[in-house]
């Protein structure tokens, strides 16, 4: 492929740091993923022959998650390290417990609310010139349960990453909250 | 003679069909502006968001999803003689 497309700057664009929520789903839930000539997500094909698994939606500390898509280029090639990471705050069973069966799959796919309202769909590759996609197989990577030692600066907290490589950023969905099979 | 029983608009909303027809299969897409569920199948589907039992897609769903964006027409194939909003001038 050998288009150049021009990229003209808004006059303010939507531009704020972080992300506001996540969700979760193991690839097998997921058939197929349609995309448009723009090549965003128009509509999503999920099995729903065991109905319990779908999308999880994952709520965080405020202002403590990030989405970051880490690019390199390896001679001819491209590769974009999907990361997210979040923070959970306090100690307890219930959220160890949802963290331990996060880390039990081992393909996901992750709907990545931004806080400028962009939704991103993380764990697949696209390829546009066969129109095909194919999962990641994004998992679980670092992370940590810490009492930290100040009471007076810090908190006990869950710290979380989902990890994948990718050939490029993840497209954007275009079906909003109400598209999410939850 | 004309079939007075067939509603309005009847004739244009016949030969939609889903592409993969299959049970256990629900796509969610849009029909206008609207988020819905389509199911792929002959049979409900309880699919768990907000309690929903998806039925098996109508010739009018099928229609309006067709209709709302070229990307469904991998969902859905419409009749030879239809044309939709984003064909009009194609």
């Amino acid at each position: 492929m050998s288009v150049i497309t021009a990229i003209t700057l808004a006059a303010c664009p939507k531009a704020r740091a972080g992300i506001k929520t996540l969700w979760a789903a193991n690839c097998a839930q997921v058939d197929t993923l349609t995309f448009n000539a723009t090549r965003e997500i128009t509509a999503i094909t999920m099995v729903v022959a065991t109905p319990a698994n779908v999308f999880k939606r994952i709520d965080f500390e405020e202002n403590t998650a990030f989405f970051n898509q880490a690019k390199v280029r390896n001679k001819s090639a491209v590769n974009v390290t999907q990361t997210i990471s979040f923070v959970e705050p306090g100690l307890s069973n219930t959220v160890r417990n949802a963290l331990e069966d996060l880390n039990g799959n081992c393909c996901l796919h992750v709907i990545v609310l931004d806080n400028s309202n962009n939704y991103h769909y993380a764990g697949i590759s696209f390829d546009i010139e066969s129109e095909e996609w194919s999962s990641d197989k994004m998992k679980t990577g670092e992370g940590s349960s810490n009492t930290n030692t100040d009471p007076t600066a810090d908190q006990a907290e869950y710290i979380e990453t989902v990890v994948g490589n990718s050939v490029f950023y993840a497209p954007f969905w275009t079906l909003g909250d109400a598209g999410i099979p939850v | 003679m004309a079939d007075v029983t067939a509603p309005q608009g009847a004739e244009q909303t016949k030969g939609f069909k889903v592409l993969r027809q299959q049970d256990g299969l629900v796509t969610i897409c849009k029909a206008g502006k609207k988020v819905v569920f389509l199911n792929h199948g002959s049979k409900d589907v309880d699919f768990p968001t907000k309690g929903n039992t998806v039925r098996p897609a109508s010739q009018e769903l099928l229609k309006a999803i067709y209709d709302t964006d070229e990307s469904y027409a991998q969902l859905i194939e419409a009749p030879k003689d239809h044309k939709a909003p984003w064909q009009q001038g194609k």
